[in-house]
């Protein structure tokens, strides 16, 4: 244990890796910063749940219809529809400042009540047999046993989806679909995430496994007791300095987001909510996910993702002794699996089973899409599966090392 | 110039140029060849193209009054094509869509019109209806006389410059394919090209460092003037490598065939509005100057980084910043508009000088340090 202790000490000591730590935490911060939309918007969902509950069902709709009917005729307007429609500049620019805070209240306050209403009916009608067309339309050449698997993924879909509508798991309030905080969260946010862990998982796995080998102990290090299998407690430090890279990088970044927006109402509404809508199509997960579930198992699945791109990375290392042609290669390794796109086959759906390919799509883990990385159980298997490969590597790795010349 | 060679032979490196080779395939394949393969893309883009194939030949770069008429007569033209082919198509007959008027005013509400309307824009070869719609947008360009990306954010210098655009007539007279085209292509291509010189140049000196041959190298009669041999040596190969890409990359970009577009002043070309009178040629080899340019101040951070820091886990944090700004910033903003009326015209001379001035203050001192260093 100290050992690794000891072998985690040594990354710490570098300056350089603390200043990029920094530094990317400083850019995610500037995003979101620079990124934050209209508050006021977000922080409607707040009052509108104290009022209503998490839940909506049509009396509440009714309710909030008539408070919403009540403040358009005290602006002066007759109906709800036919007021905001046909707002124009002028009449905003007649109102007084009490009456345009009322305004803008209602405003937003039509603007969830008009999705509820309308979201939700345009909610029941969609077809999840356009997944399928749109699948097939892609991959016009799919063989046959592509088309039969996937055929029976989006069978499965159609299920999935009476379901939602038989629980109304999708009636549930959630920040508005114009603020588009899925995309904002865990699209762009942790795809930014992801692509900084990778640069920094790697870097600091080739600088622990190769560390001798830089500063020219290896022959006093490995002919010691413990010998080779040092190698091994260097494994270990690295894939715990990877936890704590992403507690350092993903902790801080992600408690910056939150307090900039305020979940604190939303975390058990659902990801399936009429509301969660900024695609063409909307999010719907294969299970019954909450908000805060999803980001939990989000973060779980990219923690593996990451811990096995350090195991990928210190496999490579223990051949290449130089950690700077290591570095570039492992990513150049990573980035070019995503270039290899054979025709729809066996082949092509078996390397789609990457674990790189979780770190492009992190808002659609368990989610219904149109493409390969939507089958039921994908995400599962996409780590099971790279999980076994990497192991392999590393233990081919590790045995090879032990009768490896060291000079 | 023996001392020259052998530090030449040891930045290319058989692992480095294989590295160069993969990033470079991996960069062509994801991000480069995308402009090549599909251009131009889609409708009615690739209808602007094959127009203005046809038309500038003929109009070149001032369009007279006469050729605008002629504009009105080939538009004129295709609406009889139109009306041909939808007089003698029977489903059109059937749908009272015999004309171009009705063809064009089609019902939403009927489906059988939709569908018949969808199916010649989308499901046959028919080309008229893209090439009114790419017709009828060029002489909305050329006849709107005013440069639009301007009308926001004007100050003093561009007013001035909209006024010497409209007294010298010089407005728009064809779409933005080829020149956006470009553009996007020229950003692919000098992140690639500043890929390579961080991979080539970075180890430079620290590799000697690590190799403990600098007690060696600096007490030999040379001495320490090898280490403005081996910034000598980084800085040719630095040029060689991104002159080769830009070759190799300058070549493929020939297989869009738009040297029709080559002798254009950039004017011509809606929306892209700079600062100097220069064709589009011009901005091409002008976008490849600036990418070499950039590549050599590259190459000098990264010699001034590599003398600097004592391994290479420090080596890579420190460029994995550089590799950002340059791939972000430099040739995702400064390349392709580099002396655009984006930025103000003293921009992009103004940083680029000093850029220069820092860099090579930087290499001066480190020069100087290395002189008088103690070497452990």
């Amino acid at each position: 244990m100290k050992i690794i202790l000891l072998e985690m000490k040594k990354l710490f000591k570098s300056p350089i890796i603390m200043l990029l730590f920094s530094a990317m935490i400083g850019f995610n911060v500037y995003i979101i910063l620079t990124e934050r939309g209209n508050m006021a918007e977000l922080e409607m969902v707040n009052e509108i749940i104290d009022t209503y509950g998490l839940n909506y069902n049509d009396d509440d709709l009714q309710q909030m219809e008539q408070v919403i009917k009540k403040d358009v005729q005290a602006l002066g307007g007759k109906e709800i529809a036919s007021y905001f429609n046909n707002f124009t500049f002028e009449q905003f620019d007649a109102l007084s400042t009490e009456q345009r805070k009322l305004f803008e209240h209602t405003r937003i306050m039509y603007l969830y009540y008009a999705t509820a209403t309308e979201g939700t009916k345009a909610y029941a009608k969609l077809h999840m047999d356009s997944l399928r067309i749109d699948f097939f339309d892609i991959h016009k050449n799919a063989s046959p046993w592509v088309t039969e698997k996937m055929t029976k993924t989006f069978k499965q879909s159609e299920g999935r989806f009476q379901e939602i509508l038989q629980t109304n798991e999708h009636k549930k309030w959630f920040f508005t679909e114009t603020a588009r905080m899925h995309t904002k969260l865990f699209k762009n946010l942790f795809m930014q995430l992801g692509i900084e862990g990778i640069l920094v998982v790697v870097l600091l796995t080739t600088f622990i496994t190769n560390y001798e080998f830089e500063q020219q102990t290896q022959l006093v290090t490995y002919a010691t007791k413990k010998g080779r299998s040092l190698v091994v407690s260097k494994g270990i430090a690295s894939l715990l300095t990877t936890l704590l890279a992403i507690l350092i990088v993903f902790g801080s970044t992600l408690l910056i987001y939150f307090t900039v927006y305020d979940y604190s109402h939303v975390w058990q509404s659902t990801i399936s909510s009429v509301f969660n809508w900024d695609n063409p199509f909307p999010y719907i997960t294969w299970f019954p996910i909450t908000i805060k579930q999803y980001l939990i198992l989000t973060l779980i699945v990219l923690t593996i993702a990451l811990l096995l791109v350090s195991l990928l990375t210190f496999s490579i290392s223990i051949f290449i002794k130089n950690s700077y042609i290591a570095w570039i290669l492992t990513i150049c390794l990573m980035v070019g699996s995503l270039t290899i796109i054979p025709p729809a086959n066996i082949f092509l759906w078996l390397l789609y089973y990457n674990n790189i390919w979780l770190f492009l799509n992190p808002h659609i883990l368990f989610i219904l899409t149109s493409s390969f990385l939507t089958t039921q159980h994908h995400v599962q298997w996409a780590l099971i599966i790279s999980g076994c490969l990497m192991s392999i590597f590393t233990v081919f790795a590790i045995q090879n090392f032990k009768r490896k010349d060291v000079m | 110039m023996r001392l020259f060679m052998y530090e030449l032979k040891k930045i290319f490196n058989w692992k480095i140029i294989l590295l160069v080779l993969f990033v470079n395939f991996i960069m062509l394949t994801l991000f480069i060849s995308f402009h090549i393969e599909y251009f131009p893309n889609g409708r009615p883009a690739g209808d602007f193209f094959k127009i203005e194939q046809q038309i500038i030949p003929i109009y070149g770069s001032h369009l007279s009054k006469e050729e605008a008429a002629d504009m009105q007569n080939r538009l004129k033209k295709q609406y009889q094509i139109g009306d041909a082919f939808l007089a003698k198509n029977k489903e059109a007959v059937a749908l009272h869509l015999n004309t171009m008027k009705k063809f064009e005013n089609y019902d939403e509400e009927n489906k059988q019109q939709e569908y018949f309307v969808d199916k010649i824009n989308f499901h046959t070869k028919q080309d008229f209806t893209w090439r009114i719609q790419a017709y009828e947008n060029l002489i909305e360009i050329q006849q709107s006389k005013h440069i639009i990306s301007q009308e926001f954010a004007m100050n003093d210098n561009l007013k001035k410059y909209v006024q010497r655009r409209f007294d010298k007539q010089q407005y728009y007279i064809y779409s933005n394919v080829v020149v956006e085209n470009f553009k996007k292509y020229i950003i692919g291509v000098s992140s690639s090209v500043f890929l390579s010189v961080l991979i080539v140049i970075s180890p430079i000196f620290l590799r000697d460092t690590k190799a403990l041959l600098l007690p060696l190298q600096y007490s030999s009669k040379t001495g320490r003037a090898i280490y403005r041999r081996k910034w000598f040596a980084g800085g040719v190969s630095a040029l060689l490598v991104s002159v080769l890409l830009l070759i190799f990359y300058g070549g493929l970009y020939l297989m869009n065939h738009t040297s029709s577009h080559f002798a254009l002043p950039l004017y011509t070309l809606a929306f892209a509005d700079f600062w100097y009178n220069i064709t589009f040629l011009q901005f091409i080899l002008l976008s490849g100057a600036f990418t070499i340019l950039f590549a050599l101040i590259l190459a000098s951070l990264s010699m001034i980084v590599s003398s600097i820091v004592r391994n290479y886990t420090s080596l890579i944090a420190i460029q994995i910043a550089i590799a950002f700004l340059a791939i972000f910033l430099v040739a995702g903003w400064g390349i392709p508009h580099s002396l655009s009326t984006l930025f103000k015209q003293s921009f992009m001379p103004t940083i680029s000088l000093l850029i220069i001035l820092l860099t090579s203050c930087g290499a001066f001192f480190l020069r100087r340090r290395e002189g008088q260093r103690d070497i452990e």
